[in-house]
């Protein structure tokens, strides 16, 4: 028999790939778990003291296969959202899930690329600038900011920014994704990139105008953590031989921070996946301040509607979304640092 | 021999006061903020000047928010209800849930830890596979999720919170367990026939101990954010109950023309309480010479 034999980068991605699995069964479980706590079942519980005549009840939980046992409820479900069905609304009864969750995906994923992209270039700069600065006053504010940033309780902090930029100011917009006397033509859900496909300045610009706000809030919240790592590993880069080799050889300083950037910047990496899962935690709060209509401000919608099956479906979303970006992350840093190999 | 062997780090509160060393700055404003919010909560009933959730502006003026005054320091929202009697009952909620929580994930989560460390095994990588599952997801929609089937209360807000922050207790000692299994002393306790249960109690938890001080101060913070933004979706306690989260959530109609005052200053007071336990956190990261994730 033939052995197909891989390189190790390529079995490195593919072991990581197979561990993202048992994580998302572990969360899916839990999930299932904690929504069959709820006394009697979801259906009672999502309509309240809401009259329903009781062969419509009856009708509503044979739908949702409440009646079987619990085993099969777990199996079934589970090959459902493998199949990318994640059943139907409790509430507005019959709803595909699945649908409402693709429609408010893109804003999600735009407002997180764009949260995290904010956050490292905060991160690194302040960090660069902490590690040359080292032992200044400058260092030591930095270093409180950092502590601060984190600490921040994002709505608030985005509430504080929307009443300068936008009450105060009114330079930037203070909710929702594009202005009213914008049209655009959707093609991905993500307006800036759709903007750009299509060649829409002034909707490209609007979008970018609402995306400011809410992505400076997480960018700014979450930059603390890079702010100190990279300060950490550029001090120690800096005062290693190769940078004073480097030095020694008369090489500019500008690139000589390049090359410590670099090095400096590995470590930054395997942090970004955590990071990234704090990001999303923090956008559902910043969704819900900047009325941003993602999967976050969702979530929080049907909590108040007590719509479990949507609950499970988006929680459900949210860890496989988690799990991808820390793939993705892992990748890359296997791509960059030649030394990561199963 | 005594090098060798290792010492297990003791300190002591005196001992934390006196001397010089790094993070003791940091530490004690923390310590400062946690407890000037504590006594505020504490003597609110005695320092308020109108009781939270009543009338405190004539009838004409109900309706409109009013704008910080001698009377009012901090303003009144639109039912007239005193927002600065608000803001120093307002801690007492969050400080009862984060300490709940607290107590809860330490009295799981360490000892988990401590016997998952110790004894390896196959338990040991269940275990691991799944609090690391938990801890990889982003601890405020799992928080949510778990409020939303129980019920809004803050007993629940505690428990919610208890399955997110197991874990990160959970890994923090099991780490340091690890660590310290492989020590000399723990090895020497071992052929003299000690019982595993005195030498997890007498020998492996001491030397853990920093750490666990350490997780409290930085998952303090992160349960603080955590419960303020359960609060804030009214997953705690329901209004007019004083709560900060849910304070600063009933302001959010009323800031965008022009009431900044109700949103201000509760979401200063989470931010200062989570401020505290940072500080705490890492200075004592600082002077015990702890690297954490942060």
């Amino acid at each position: 028999m033939p052995r197909i034999s891989l390189g190790p980068l390529a079995r490195y991605i593919i072991i990581r790939a197979l561990m993202i699995i048992p994580t998302i069964l572990i969360l899916y479980t839990l999930v299932f778990i904690i929504l069959r706590i709820i006394p009697g079942n979801p259906v009672e519980a999502a309509l309240g003291t809401r009259y329903i005549p009781p062969e419509i009840k009856q009708r509503m939980i044979e739908q949702l296969g409440l009646n079987k046992p619990l085993y099969v409820q777990y199996f079934q479900y589970l090959l459902g959202v493998l199949h990318g069905n994640f059943g139907t609304s409790l509430v507005i009864v019959g709803r595909p899930i699945s649908a409402d969750l693709k429609n408010r995906f893109p804003a999600t994923l735009e407002l997180a690329v764009w949260g995290f992209t904010l956050s490292v270039i905060i991160g690194l700069t302040t960090g660069t600038f902490a590690a040359l600065k080292r032992g200044s006053k400058t260092d030591s504010a930095l270093r409180i900011l950092s502590i601060i940033a984190y600490t921040l309780f994002i709505p608030w902090f985005g509430m504080m920014l929307q009443l300068i930029f936008g009450v105060y100011l009114h330079w930037l917009p203070t909710s929702g994704r594009l202005s009213a006397r914008v049209s655009l033509h959707p093609i991905t859900g993500i307006y800036t990139l759709d903007a750009l496909l299509t060649g829409n300045w002034p909707a490209f610009i609007d979008a970018v105008k609402h995306l400011i706000l809410p992505s400076l809030t997480l960018g700014i919240v979450l930059s603390g953590a890079y702010t100190r790592l990279v300060r950490t590993n550029m001090s120690e880069v800096l005062a290693s031989d190769f940078i004073r080799a480097y030095k020694a050889r008369g090489i500019r300083d500008r690139k000589v921070l390049l090359h410590a950037l670099r090095n400096a910047f590995i470590p930054v990496v395997t942090m970004m996946g955590l990071q990234f899962a704090i990001l999303l935690g923090g956008a559902v709060l910043t969704e819900t301040t900047f009325s941003w209509p993602g999967i976050g401000s969702y979530l929080v919608e049907k909590v108040s509607l007590r719509d479990y099956t949507a609950i499970q479906g988006t929680i459900i979303l949210f860890a496989f979304f988690v799990g991808l970006i820390s793939l993705i992350v892992d990748i890359i840093y296997a791509l960059i640092d030649p030394r990561i190999r199963y | 021999m005594a090098r060798i062997v290792g010492r297990p780090i003791g300190f002591s509160l005196a001992g934390m006061l006196r001397g010089r060393y790094p993070g003791k700055k940091m530490m004690l404003t923390g310590i400062f903020i946690i407890l000037f919010i504590i006594m505020i909560s504490i003597l609110a009933p005695y320092i308020s000047p109108y009781p939270p959730a009543q009338r405190s502006v004539p009838i004409s003026q109900l309706g409109t928010p009013q704008p910080p005054s001698w009377k009012h320091p901090m303003g009144t929202n639109n039912l007239g209800y005193d927002m600065f009697s608000r803001i120093l009952y307002g801690g007492r909620v969050i400080l009862y849930v984060v300490a709940l929580a607290a107590a809860i994930s330490l009295g799981i989560g360490v000892p988990l830890g401590l016997v998952s460390g110790f004894y390896a095994g196959k338990l040991d990588r269940i275990l691991s596979v799944t609090m690391d599952s938990i801890y990889a997801f982003p601890g405020i929609i799992l928080a949510i999720a778990i409020a939303s089937v129980l019920g809004p209360s803050p007993k629940n807000a505690a428990i919610s919170l208890s399955v997110v922050y197991i874990p990160t207790y959970y890994r923090m000692v099991r780490g340091k367990t690890l660590e310290i299994k492989e020590m000399l002393f723990i090895e020497a306790a071992k052929s003299l026939g000690l019982p595993d249960r005195i030498t997890l109690l007498r020998h492996v938890l001491p030397n853990v101990a920093p750490i666990i001080l350490v997780v409290f101060g930085l998952g303090s913070t992160d349960a603080i954010l955590t419960e303020a933004g359960l609060s804030f979706f009214g997953l705690t306690v329901t209004y007019p109950k004083p709560d900060w989260g849910l304070d600063l959530y009933m302001g959010k109609d009323y800031f965008l023309s022009g009431a900044w005052w109700l949103v201000f200053f509760p979401g200063l007071m989470i931010t200062l309480l989570a401020l505290g336990f940072a500080l705490l956190g890492e200075g004592l990261a600082e002077k015990l010479e702890i690297r954490t994730e942060r």
